[in-house]
């Protein structure tokens, strides 16, 4: 049942038993679990059935660090949550979103990444990941190339060795949240649903062991009270340490918030547009089928190239992935012979001449250009032929490929979410996003790029343009809205802000659905682990509530 | 008469570009060629909340761009939308420069593909050669359109009969549907809530409405 919170009176108070705050992706997903339960949930939600601009706006916030997507944007203040945002073109089905479980390495302690691993393995979380590809609507629990590859269409690149190799993330729509899971939800009849509700402060008892309510305020409208036995943060990495930095009254520097954690170790994926992948013929070009999306048994997949496990370990390095796209404007270059070293050498001499100065370097280039005249011949016949940009359209030699890498971060305590000074319409201290990278993940986007052009050439299926470096932030480099970690999972109170159970350590009835308590996050986009990890705390709760 | 119609209400686009990629995904081109979105800088406080505009064709009841175009290659339908014959037309980009929308490309090969986005397939050149150096432009999904009206279903209402844009917005900011019919959904939002063309002045009568407040 849906209940706009603006029809509660003041200082009403709402009880239920289990109290969700947020039906995003985590909320509706904790929903769903408990749609058959006995005890009564009641979800608040900040945003309605569809949304609007000053419930939206409490999302804005200052970016201090890395440049960022601006905050309102990164995130939708309605029911489903991100899921509206989610945007990957599905061939004949619409659009969705990459999913993928994390590396059973992910969830390990390695020592050459500080503050990494998690309470539990991997295969603790099989079972749960087993579910949410139920949840997500995708194809069987298998990640193995071979289970996709189809003779003469979709081939692995066939690399040697163990260093590289291809690895599988599935596709699943968008729509299965907003829409099949919130009319689920409207329909359940032991589920009320509070739309346009914020939680602004989460009250505790004098010791702040305990959450007693939670103070619920409406945009136009009343404030009032909601009442339950166990609450749960739903409401993504940003807004969870948000409230919880808020409620201050009992633990001065927020609840939760005793050793200094809440907010830390924001994670992103950080993503780029770089290089290019040169295969050394076209036959191994046309090759790359696997590496589209593509669509197998009803299920959208697509490959991308990974490092190995034992790459990783053996290089000290982050986790990292990257797929490969077509290129127009690389492919272009290609043509013309702009990565021939004769070319690149004369349009080195030429661009420096242009600008009245002699180019660095001038004897290699001038031995460049010397050794490897036949390029700048046939680039200068392909340019003086002119129309020659729609000669090479109709020559369809879209032969060369972009990368796209997707990384892991390493958990780094600056990297944080903090309350800045300027307060939004409800009266509570806005945002200010602080995300930083580490040495090591510099060090891992280009060291990987290397790796990956080693393997390629070895093999001969071509060439990598490498343009990053190892210690400074790549131009372009941007986040996934992927957010992650900022109230980490550890055993010890001193290192995580959430007990392996996802209960905020130290109270007895607060736990925390979603992203936020990864304390790595892999390269895998973050949506089916959480929903791996909210099914997990689902069973929980119903155990509690059972006894 | 009909003449097909959209109302964008603004107060409900939150920027997620749904639209961009359905347009994409259904005419095989690359984000933001045919329906864009334009944002106005930082929101400022107290109450920060951030405008975006999603434009395509205006579908003008007077266009521009037929008045100026050499060879009749820019037409009217009567059903209002504003198409373009590809055999007529010769790419001369007159029409480019009269639109005030910014709403025309000259289409070529390279906007298969796309830099820096998500786009993935290989596409078959052979599948463009029609469009390929001619103007191009959104035309209201108007195969789905007309499909649709053969199965007696209704634009605007049956998405199997909409434009892919309005399908794919999750938020319901895009509606479509006939001007003419003062029943129809459209209608009845332009009767009951404020709305604005852009560029009104100009009087190209535009067919796209929004809702600003």
């Amino acid at each position: 049942m849906f209940l706009d919170a603006r029809s509660i009176r003041e200082d009403d108070d709402i009880v239920a038993d289990v109290c969700i705050v947020g039906a995003g992706v985590a909320g509706l997903t904790l929903a769903r679990e408990f749609k058959q339960a006995k005890f009564r949930t009641c979800i608040i939600e900040s945003g309605g059935e569809k949304p609007d601009k000053p419930t939206q706006a409490l999302y804005w916030g200052e970016n201090v660090g890395l440049p960022y997507y601006p905050l309102d944007t990164a995130r939708a203040r309605l029911l489903g949550g991100s899921s509206h945002y989610w945007g990957v073109k599905l061939p004949g089905k619409g659009i969705g979103v990459r999913l993928r479980p994390m590396d059973p390495i992910d969830f390990e302690e390695k020592e050459w990444v500080p503050y990494s691993g998690w309470p539990f393995q991997k295969k603790h979380l099989d079972p749960y990941y087993e579910r949410a590809q139920k949840v997500c609507q995708i194809g069987p629990n298998s990640y193995d190339p071979k289970d996709w590859v189809q003779p003469d269409l979709r081939n692995e690149l066939p690399f040697v060795g163990d260093r590289v190799q291809t690895t599988i993330f599935q596709f699943g729509l968008r729509d299965v949240f907003f829409k099949e899971y919130v009319r689920e939800a409207k329909q359940a009849e032991n589920i009320t649903t509070l739309l346009h509700g914020n939680v602004i402060e989460i009250e505790t008892n004098e010791n702040a062991t305990e959450v007693t309510r939670m103070r619920v305020a409406c945009l136009e409208g009343s404030r009032f009270w909601v009442t339950a036995k166990i609450y749960i943060l739903a409401m993504g990495a940003i807004e969870i340490p948000r409230l919880l930095l808020l409620s201050n009254k009992t633990q001065k520097s927020g609840l939760g918030n005793e050793h200094d954690l809440v907010g830390r170790f924001f994670m992103e994926h950080p993503h780029l547009w770089t290089g290019g992948f040169i295969p050394a013929s076209v036959m191994i070009s046309n090759s790359t089928n696997l590496y589209e999306i593509f669509r197998k048994n009803g299920i959208h997949a697509m490959g991308k190239i990974a490092l190995s496990e034992s790459t990783l370990r053996k290089e000290k390095m982050l986790n990292w992935v990257t797929s490969i796209h077509p290129s127009y404007r690389l492919s272009y270059n290609h043509y013309m012979g702009h990565y021939e070293p004769g070319v690149s050498a004369y349009r080195a001499i030429i661009l420096a001449l242009k600008k009245g100065r002699l180019p660095e370097n001038i004897k290699n280039h001038i031995h460049d250009a010397l050794s490897d005249t036949k390029s700048i011949f046939r680039s200068t016949y392909r340019k003086i032929k002119g129309h020659f940009k729609r000669d090479f359209s109709r020559s369809k030699h879209i032969t060369v490929y972009r990368l796209n890498p997707m990384v892991e971060q390493a958990p780094n305590p600056e990297s944080r979410v903090l309350l800045g000074t300027e307060k939004d319409a409800l009266g509570q201290q806005r945002i200010q996003l602080n995300w930083q990278l580490t040495p090591l993940d510099t060090y891992t986007i280009t060291r990987a790029q290397e790796i990956l052009d080693e393997e390629l050439q070895q093999v001969g299926l071509g060439h990598l343009i490498i343009e990053t470096e190892k210690d400074s932030v790549p131009s372009g480099l941007h986040g996934g809205w992927h957010h992650m970690g900022t109230t980490r999972m550890h055993s010890d109170p001193k290192q995580g802000v959430v007990d392996p159970n996802c209960r905020v350590h130290g109270i007895s009835n607060l736990y925390i659905g979603g992203a936020s308590a990864f304390p790595t996050g892999g390269y895998a986009n973050p949506v089916l682990t959480t929903v791996a990890l909210v099914l997990r705390l689902a069973d929980h709760i119903r155990k509690i509530m059972d006894e | 008469m009909t003449r097909w119609g959209m109302v964008v209400d603004l107060t409900r686009c939150i920027g997620c570009k749904s639209c961009i990629l359905a347009c994409s995904q259904a005419n095989g081109i690359c984000e933001g060629l045919w329906r864009k979105l334009d944002g106005f800088g930082e929101p400022q406080p107290p109450d920060r909340q951030r405008l975006f505009v999603t434009r395509s064709c205006m579908h003008c009841d007077r266009p521009s761009c037929m008045s100026v175009c050499p060879t009749g290659a820019t037409y009217k339908r009567p059903d209002g939308i504003v198409d373009i014959d590809y055999e007529k037309c010769v790419g001369c980009g007159y029409c480019i420069v009269a639109c005030p929308y910014d709403a025309r490309v000259i289409f070529q090969y390279r906007h298969c593909f796309e830099e820096d986005t998500q786009q993935t397939q290989k596409t078959n050149h052979k599948a463009h050669k029609n469009r390929e150096f001619v103007c191009t432009k959104c035309n209201f999904c108007i195969t789905r359109v007309e499909d649709g009206l053969k199965k007696n279903l209704i634009p605007g209402v049956d998405s199997d009969a909409t434009p892919c844009c309005v399908v794919a917005c999750s938020c319901d900011a895009l509606s479509f549907g006939d001007l003419d019919d003062p029943q129809s959904y459209v209608s009845q939002t332009i009767k009951e809530r404020q709305t604005l063309r852009l560029s009104e002045e100009l009087d190209n009568d535009p067919a796209i409405y929004y809702i600003i407040t």
